[in-house]
């Protein structure tokens, strides 16, 4: 039978991990993908080279330059591209240095909200039972408080630095991840291959870790993706109520709320922020959309 | 092609031969959970009160339409869902009473091919991690030597070795069906459950993996509980089939006396409800039948299942539940008034 | 003047991955009151023979050449307007799962009158109502009157194969096409539904198109048979001189691979796995895979020989015959 088996369907590879080049490709064809990879990269440049692109120093004043427009604006001048703020200091040089606050917290917590989540769902839908009950009981309470305020007053117990931020939102975010992984999980226990490992005496750790977790894996990069931009949003909105990043650090989300009360008359100091955040999120979205587009299909 | 010759040897089963699997009383209930507070208010009986034999080396098939418990009867032997009650003995020794921790060691001996092709092996995985994980899993093999038996096993399934890390999306619906059967071979087991191993394939690709599970039921001394609703692919292989309806076992005898000394009146009806491959010899007439198929809610505890939809009833069958009973040597039936002949 | 006739169809799917041929020259013709059977594995085009014939192939599928002559219209020159017209009502079409097709959340009843409706606006909502109730008495579903109400998970699948069988009727299509009716089905009612057919064809003189795998359901069933292999018609005869005396390797080779319940003899298999549409071989498309493969089934794809009217083989073994006859 040997001749039966040497046509190997060629079917396309695209969902294998590992073919970079198919991977391009793909991302060549759709416009979107490309933007949203674009400003993804760029961002994450910038984050990381902040120190040589940044023309001053972010934090301190200079008082002669308080509140100088932007360079094409009359009144501004070409040493302050986006202008200064009520302290003098640069508002561009404070935008690059504030993606880091921005791209850490929204990556970090979604790594700690992405882990807790991950296992939890994959447990609780894997063992069902009394094990599901309790997890998602958990998780419904968690689901009733409002986020924000719970948040809040966490953030109002403990002085919020960075690391604090990361894990009080990774800690309110998870049950997202827990949901629809479990969701996943609980179709994919039902299919053959789940049943044969069990028929073979496969242990569940192993049944999780290799018929689970990779067959899940796709959705989650997705919505991992996906909750970078919410996340970042989230730490702006922090910020901006003023329990997010404290000065002297820098975050978008500070810098709206410093620009405030100056919104009528200084129009510049929040309006970039604002742009900043809204081309990140969008970058990331676009990214996510296309990931999903691409990772989606079952086999 | 090699399967296609000297498969004609039918009907391996004789008198002295031992009995590898036994099932006694086995029930499967499934209970259905509605109201407040999701109290178990009723039971699906999957598979209500099954009793039959395997002899090593033989083929029983299971056949029987869908929802009869005949799927349910498989995953129960092998223990993917727990059954209620019952006894089922794999060469002696009771299987279904012990705990599941237990039951590991015998996983050795039992192993299963499924129906689906598309969704009995991880889209993650190499066939290479997939064959090897039966032997992985009970560290049987290591290194060099579980590449060599993988590869052994992929060319007694008619695989291209070559193939080895490729993924199963790459393979079309037979081959993935070999790769399947080469897993379940992988630790020489006694005895494969076969669930609707041909039912998800094309026709012209069934008759491979039927020939295939022929051949190497003689090569490997293997015994097979062949589960389908196709009766000319069940009739194909099975040295006795037995019949089930609604979670009993109706009928049970050799192969060829199920069809040419048909007892039960529910065989008679599914096996002439099989449409005949020549056109000169039409069975389904044009008619204007009503449907009569019913629900398992709409049985009644009483009397035998079959009796609403049978033209032979008689009053007793309405209420006086029929047991399984040897009406001639080797042929058991299910019913008050078995047909004549 | 037959029913239908395809001629020379070709139909592509145009995806991300580039274009797809489906169906590379299809041709046959249903007469009326004759119960055509195609025959075809997974892949072979069956399915978008009947989707092209309704032009329900979606943003994706075009037919690129060929005619569809419907009562010596083609109905491929036809507005989206008009096709809907001749949909549901001179054509009409069941699949292979009921469920699917059945809206969820409307009374059973209500789903055969609204096509009733739909296409017969003369008839008043009263009237409307005892033709649904007519049609599905007629479906041989007992009690219909009370059964009108059900909601489709009410229902059985067979219950539900009638229900969509008396949607398809209830305009008096002048063809029927059946794509799988019984697939889904278990035997004792596929029995039935194949039974039911039977009567629709002889009451109602209406014409079959039957979509099927299944070679038993083609004895039973049909008049003549279409073989579909790899997007083409591979053979065509009337069906008891198709199972006397098949013609093309393929044909040959499914009808002995086929397990029937009469049998006593080994299967024969055919080598090889189903091609895709979108790894079509090269030449004839069964050259991979037939035992009597020759040099220029490789390259080249046979011409349909034709015996007469009704009777067509695509393959090159029969050049020879053909000529000399």
């Amino acid at each position: 039978m040997s001749e039966a088996t040497s046509e190997v369907k060629k079917v396309k590879t695209y969902k294998r991990s590992g073919n970079v080049k198919l991977f391009l490709k793909l991302l060549a064809q759709s416009k979107t993908g490309m933007v949203g990879l674009f400003i993804l990269i760029s961002v994450t440049l910038i984050a990381i080279f902040a120190d040589f692109i940044a023309p001053y120093s972010p934090t301190e004043p200079q008082l002669s330059d308080i509140l100088v427009p932007p360079s094409w604006q009359e009144g501004g001048t070409s040493a302050y591209l986006l202008g200064t703020d009520n302290l003098g200091r640069d508002v561009f040089s404070r935008l690059i240095y504030g993606t880091r606050v921005s791209l850490i917290v929204g990556v970090l917590s979604v790594v700690v909200a992405g882990f807790i989540g991950l296992i939890i769902g994959v447990v609780s839908a894997y063992f069902g039972k009394w094990v599901d009950q309790i997890l998602m009981r958990i998780v419904d309470a968690f689901l009733s408080i409002p986020s924000i305020l719970f948040i809040m007053v966490i953030l109002t117990i403990f002085s919020p630095s960075l690391t604090v931020l990361i894990i009080v939102i990774g800690l309110t975010t998870w049950v997202n991840y827990a949901r629809i992984i479990r969701g996943e999980v609980l179709s994919l226990k039902e299919r053959e291959f789940v049943k044969a490992s069990q028929t073979i005496g496969t242990s569940h750790l192993t049944i999780i870790r290799k018929n689970l977790i990779p067959n899940v894996m796709s959705t989650f990069i997705v919505i991992s993706t996906l909750s970078v931009a919410t996340t970042i949003i989230l730490e702006a909105s922090l910020s901006f109520l003023g329990l997010g990043i404290q000065p002297p650090d820098i975050s978008w989300g500070g810098m709206l709320n410093d620009g405030r009360d100056y919104l009528a008359t200084h129009w510049w100091m929040g309006t970039f922020p604002g742009i900043a955040i809204t081309i990140t999120v969008l970058g990331i979205i676009f990214l996510g959309d296309w990931l999903r587009d691409v990772l989606d299909p079952r086999l | 092609m090699t399967e296609a010759v000297e498969l004609k040897e039918k009907h391996r089963t004789t008198d002295d031969q031992k009995v590898l699997l036994e099932v006694k009383n086995l029930k499967t209930y499934f209970p259905i959970k509605s109201g407040k507070f999701k109290r178990t208010t009723r039971y699906v009986k999957a598979v209500d009160d099954v009793s039959f034999y395997v002899k090593k080396g033989e083929t029983l098939g299971i056949v029987g339409e869908s929802g009869c418990g005949k799927s349910t009867t498989g995953n129960s032997i092998i223990r993917l869902v727990e059954p209620t009650s019952g006894e089922v003995f794999f060469n002696g020794e009771n299987i279904a009473s012990v705990k599941p921790k237990d039951f590991r060691p015998h996983k050795k001996n039992i192993q299963m091919i499924f129906q689906d092709p598309f969704s009995s092996l991880n889209p993650r995985m190499h066939v290479f991690d997939i064959i090897a994980e039966p032997l992985v899993t009970h560290k049987l093999y290591k290194g060099k030597e579980l590449e060599k038996r993988v590869v052994e096993l992929m060319e007694i399934v008619g695989l291209d070795p070559e193939l080895l890390h490729r993924y199963p999306h790459e393979f079309s619906g037979g081959q993935r069906q070999r790769i399947g059967i080469a897993r379940a071979i992988a630790l020489n087991p006694e005895l494969i459950i076969c669930d609707e191993p041909v039912s998800a394939l094309d026709v012209s690709i069934q008759a491979q993996v039927l020939n295939l599970l022929k051949r190497l039921q003689k090569e490997l001394d293997l015994t097979y509980v062949f589960i389908a609703h196709g009766i000319p692919a069940v009739k194909y292989v099975s040295d006795r089939i037995a019949v089930m309806y609604m979670g009993e076992i109706v009928e049970v005898t050799t192969n060829e006396k199920l069809f040419s000394n048909t007892l039960h009146p529910y065989t008679k009806r599914l096996i002439s409800a099989v449409p005949s491959t020549d056109p000169t010899k039409r069975t389904i007439g044009d008619s204007d039948a009503v449907a009569d198929e019913l629900n398992q809610e709409e049985t009644s505890d009483q009397g035998c299942k079959f009796a609403a939809r049978c033209p032979f009833a008689q009053d007793n069958c309405l209420v006086d539940r029929p047991k399984l009973r040897e009406y001639a040597k080797g042929h058991y039936v299910k019913c008050h008034y078995p047909l004549k002949h | 003047m037959n029913l239908l006739e395809v001629k020379n169809l070709h139909t592509s799917f145009y995806t991300d991955h580039g274009v797809i041929p489906a169906l590379t020259g299809v041709s046959f013709s249903v007469k009326k009151g004759e119960v055509l059977g195609i025959v075809g594995e997974s892949g072979c085009g069956k399915s978008v023979t009947s989707l092209s014939i309704l032009q329900l192939l979606g943003n994706k599928g075009k037919i690129n050449s060929g005619s569809i002559h419907f009562k010596g219209q083609d109905l491929t020159t036809f507005s989206t307007k008009k096709m809907r017209k001749v949909r549901g009502n001179e054509i009409s079409m069941i699949f292979q799962e009921p469920l699917t097709s059945l809206n969820p959340l409307i009374r059973v009843g209500k789903q055969i009158e609204e096509t009733v409706l739909l296409h017969k606006e003369e008839l008043s909502k009263i009237e409307a109502r005892n033709h649904a109730i007519n049609m599905m008495k007629m479906v041989g579903i007992p009690q219909a009157e009370e059964k009108y109400a059900y909601y489709p998970h009410q229902l059985s699948g067979g219950m539900r194969q009638r229900i969509m069988i008396a949607i398809a009727l209830a305009c008096d299509p002048e063809l029927l096409i059946a794509d799988e009716p019984t697939t889904a089905l278990d035997v004792t009612i596929q029995e039935q539904i194949l039974g039911l057919m039977k009567k629709i064809t002889r009451e109602l003189d209406t014409s079959i198109i039957l979509i099927t795998h299944d070679l038993g359901v083609v004895a039973e069933m049909v008049d003549r048979v279409v073989v579909m292999y790899s997007g083409q018609v591979v053979e065509e005869n009337e069906v008891e001189k198709f199972f006397a005396n098949p013609k093309h390797p393929y044909s040959k080779g499914l009808i002995r691979s086929t397990p029937s319940i009469d049998q006593e003899d080994n299967l024969e298999s055919i080598k090889g796995s189903v091609p895709t549409p979108a790894n079509k071989p090269s030449g004839c498309p069964f050259h991979p895979r037939c035992p009597f493969a020759m040099e220029i089934c490789k390259s080249q794809a046979p011409e349909n020989m034709y015996y007469g009217e009704e009777e067509m083989v695509n393959c090159w073994l029969y050049k020879e015959e053909v000529k000399t006859s």
